[in-house]
């Protein structure tokens, strides 16, 4: 868990202010809030837990770097994301070269037990470990969206938009389509509701 | 039966307890505030050959060599890195000005290179992350953004 809970009162565009003075309070406040939201889009991405976390480390010192730039505190959201997933594809454009290049470093890219996004070893309750075991059976596209639009602060649908570069009027429709299809992927272990029932569902 | 925003925020919940951030991520977030270089003119990285799409159809031969190009108000610097045997060696060329040192940072070590009369330098680079410092006495410092090897 964080070092510090985040509390809602803290607006994003005071604690950039109060960083951007030199506030190491008002930062971690900051790698508090977003580090899930980081995370969520680097495994979305596929990557180990070692990339994974290569990627959200960038991009903290990519915002250190920036925080002089970012003068609309509104934009933060989707600037992390976007930053988030260039470093992401960036990783994974690396992986694919050494896959050709050769096997220099075979060992270094093993993955470890937890490097697989969706391992359910760590869930002990029987219905979540099905639950994300469908998720891990979506496509990729999917599971990025959704990990996105999950993440806590939930970002908006604009800003999962500029940030995943998909028209802002598909974000709806892209997370109805994949929550539908998560369902039927859960309903054969009665997790979810059936077909029947999803007809019902309120919109 | 669940609701769409029922279900998302289920699948948020189980996501933060089968795959939740590492602590690391957060020590290494909270440091990353202590890096920060308020006076340095910033040089962003502007090209990268490892997110070209057509990486896979280079030259085989070539797969392990990465070109980097980081661009500042004035001043660019070009980076050629080569890896083999899980290091990297770059050959750096820095073009609009003749500064003497590069000063190469890794987040838990630093080491100073000369840059000759042409504005080139040669490192050696371990994997993960690392920033230039382009520093002459006549001038501000120029830092590179944070790149990932």
């Amino acid at each position: 868990m964080p070092r510090n809970a985040p509390s809602i009162q803290d607006d994003v565009a005071v604690l950039l202010l109060r960083a951007n003075d030199g506030d190491q309070q008002a930062w971690n406040a900051i790698v508090d809030r977003f580090t899930n939201l980081l995370w969520s889009v680097a495994r979305g991405h596929r990557l180990g837990t070692a990339d994974a976390a290569d990627v959200v480390q960038t991009t903290w010192l990519r915002l250190v770097e920036h925080l002089d730039d970012i003068r609309e505190p509104e934009r933060l959201t989707a600037w992390l994301i976007t930053t988030a997933r260039r470093e992401s594809l960036r990783v994974v454009g690396l992986a694919r070269r050494e896959d050709v290049g050769g096997a220099d470093d075979l060992a270094a890219n093993m993955p470890d037990e937890r490097d697989n996004p969706v391992d359910t070893g760590l869930l002990l309750d029987e219905r979540d470990s099905l639950l994300w075991h469908c998720f891990g059976q979506l496509n990729e596209r999917c599971q990025q969206v959704l990990r996105a639009l999950m993440a806590s602060p939930p970002p908006s649908y604009a800003e999962v938009s500029s940030a995943l570069e998909l028209p802002v009027g598909s974000i709806g429709p892209t997370r109805g389509r994949c929550l539908d299809r998560l369902r039927e992927l859960a309903a054969p272990a009665g997790l979810a509701p059936t077909d029947a029932q999803i007809g019902l569902e309120r919109s | 039966m669940m609701t769409n925003d029922e279900l998302l925020a289920d699948l948020g919940r189980v996501a933060l307890l089968a795959d939740p951030p590492p602590q690391l991520t957060y020590e290494l977030g909270y440091a990353a505030f202590s890096l920060r270089t308020v006076d340095h003119e910033l040089a962003v990285l502007v090209d990268d050959s490892a997110l070209h799409e057509d990486a896979l159809a280079g030259v085989r031969g070539e797969s392990n060599v990465r070109m980097l190009f980081y661009q500042g108000a004035d001043v660019g610097v070009e980076l050629h890195v080569i890896r083999s045997d899980g290091r990297s060696s770059a050959l750096g060329q820095v073009i609009g000005y003749q500064f003497s040192m590069v000063r190469v940072e890794l987040p838990d070590a630093e080491q100073l290179i000369a840059v000759d009369d042409l504005g080139r330098f040669d490192v050696e680079l371990p994997r993960g992350l690392f920033r230039l410092h382009l520093e002459d006495p006549d001038r501000p410092t120029v830092t590179t953004g944070w790149t990932n090897l």
